[in-house]
């Protein structure tokens, strides 16, 4: 025990006090020693002091170690009492014991005093230290129930996330089916008018007039159109399902590949193909890629009737996106309807000028929309068109 | 060799479908020997010459197989043809409007010969009949009757 005890004694002789001081100086390295020997001083130490242990006699003239031993204990349950004392008889020892007395030690038998504190001390101590990993071992209990809560609570949460995942997934499946078998029933209809007209103007033309002809090959070409149609629309159905599986892109590797392939249709044509610095986009390849594939396509459908067909590509990173543009100098858009160029199946240009379904903005705008970004377009009448979009950083 | 009248079946429940393939067969002057089978049972009562087909005689050269077909469709008529060693080894093509991918790879697992969709493009579609007609039933030498 390395730091100072503060011993109480109750005691109303001085001669005996004095003696079990000296036992207790030669007996305890460090220690301080207060003297009661009356219920006010008594009360007072142990009310002033931080006492560690206290002894005390049996009885004294104006007060009793029971009284004395009933304060300690009112006040603190676990403080050290040791009964030392010339005549207790044993009944009043069991009691003092029974009350909560820590030890008595015989006046004539103190010998065994200095061994009682030490014992009575450590015991003390391992109690406290018993009292604080009780209450160690509580608040651990709550931390870890706390804890499970939490993780009751994150369980519960990923359970639902997944089962909208689920959800989604069974709803994109039937609707794929759906679509599929839609697309399946109507081509084969198509295929039947297609192939009996065919079948009419091969054996019937001769009963056929040049008008009749001309309806005939009308009607086909119809047919075939309603095909690209169907095809278009499983195309974008398609495209707004499919799951987006984000990697980093290297805009200008796939944008000069591009171009390289859709202008092999242009030979002969004389094309100025601009591309400055195209920041890396985080994106779905594959719906990347289709996006620059209309975009270019169009470019190059639009300007076919210049003499020089110049398109420039370019992007910059903004803030938390990253923006790209297509401008090419080619028939262009009347402003007033810039804002129904990405519908599905708008044109704003006649058919016989420019031939198209009408689908390939709108894929685009579903595939941009899908990645978090916009699209937008500024043109002119035949001043060329410049086509942006932009998709997040993330 | 075999210089014997070089039979088509086509297993095809679209009526319109058939007709538009004969004519096409027709403009090859392969039609004469077609035999319409309108669904997968009819398919195999052509193969064991039992109920409408049972005067018939003869394996076909080639079959044009579609797979959409009500009752049993075109796979598991494909399963039953490569499953018996008498028909296992006559060719099989699955003419069919189905692109799904699970039907593609079912059919070449089951030993089918050959895979066309059917295209919406009537053109298209009468230029594949007469090269596959052409092809496998002209020019393509049929298994010989009764191999192993």
């Amino acid at each position: 025990m390395d730091k100072k005890i503060k011993i109480l004694h109750l005691e109303d002789s001085i001669r005996d006090s004095e003696l079990i001081h000296s036992l207790i100086e030669s007996g305890i390295i460090g220690y301080e020693y207060f003297l009661a020997d009356n219920e006010k001083d008594f009360k007072n130490f142990l009310e002033t002091e931080n006492i560690d242990i206290i002894l005390s006699d049996y009885s004294l003239p104006d007060y009793n170690g029971n009284e004395a031993l009933k304060v300690a204990r009112e006040k603190y349950s676990y403080m050290p009492f040791i009964f030392v004392s010339g005549a207790m008889g044993e009944d009043a020892a069991i009691n003092a014991m029974l009350n909560g007395a820590t030890d008595y030690v015989l006046k004539h038998k103190l010998d065994r005093l200095i061994p009682a504190i030490i014992r009575a001390m450590k015991e003390h101590e391992l109690e406290i230290q018993r009292k604080q990993a009780e209450i160690d071992l509580k608040e651990k209990n709550e931390e870890i129930k706390a804890q499970n809560e939490k993780y009751i609570q994150i369980n519960k949460e990923l359970l639902l996330q997944y089962e909208e995942k689920e959800k989604q997934v069974t709803a994109n499946k039937e609707l794929e089916a759906f679509s599929y078998s839609v697309s399946h029933d109507l081509r084969a209809p198509l295929r039947h008018i297609g192939g009996f007209v065919d079948l009419l103007s091969k054996n019937n033309s001769s009963q056929l007039d040049e008008t009749g002809l001309r309806y005939l090959n009308t009607i086909s070409e119809s047919t075939r159109e309603m095909g690209n149609l169907i095809d278009a629309l499983l195309t974008f159905s398609r495209f707004s399902r499919a799951e987006l599986q984000r990697t980093k892109i290297n805009s200008k590797n796939m944008v000069t590949r591009l171009f390289k392939s859709l202008s092999d249709d242009y030979n002969g044509r004389n094309i100025e193909f601009n591309i400055s610095e195209l920041p890396d986009a985080m994106g779905d390849e594959n719906l990347i890629n289709q996006v620059w594939v209309n975009l270019i396509s169009n470019a190059l459908k639009y300007s076919r009737n210049k003499e020089k067909t110049i398109i420039d590509i370019g992007g910059k990173i903004e803030n938390d996106k990253t923006i790209y543009f297509i401008k090419d100098n080619g028939a262009g858009f009347d402003m007033k309807y810039a804002d129904k160029l990405f519908g599905v199946f708008q044109r704003l240009h006649k058919a016989r000028d420019f031939e198209g379904i009408g689908i390939g903005l709108a894929n685009v705008n579903r595939i941009i929309t899908r990645h978090g970004g916009k699209c937008w377009a500024e043109g002119e009448v035949g001043n060329g068109a410049t086509f942006f979009f932009n998709v997040p950083n993330n | 060799m075999n210089t014997e009248v070089k039979r088509i079946l086509i297993v095809d429940d679209s009526p319109k479908d058939v007709e538009l393939t004969i004519a096409a067969l027709a403009e090859k002057n392969l039609a004469n020997e077609v035999i319409v089978a309108e669904d997968g049972e009819e398919a195999l009562d052509y193969l064991y010459k039992r109920g409408k087909f049972a005067n018939e005689i003869g394996n076909p050269a080639v079959i044009l197989l579609d797979i959409k077909m009500p009752k049993m469709d075109g796979i598991e008529v494909l399963k039953h043809i490569r499953s018996d060693s008498n028909f296992k080894l006559i060719p099989v093509i699955m003419v069919t409007s189905s692109r799904e991918e699970r039907d593609l790879v079912e059919s070449y697992k089951l030993g089918a010969n050959s895979y066309v969709v059917k295209p919406v493009d009537i053109v298209q579609f009468i230029d594949a009949i007469k090269v596959l007609g052409q092809y496998w039933a002209v020019i393509n030498q049929p298994p010989p009757e009764h191999a192993q």
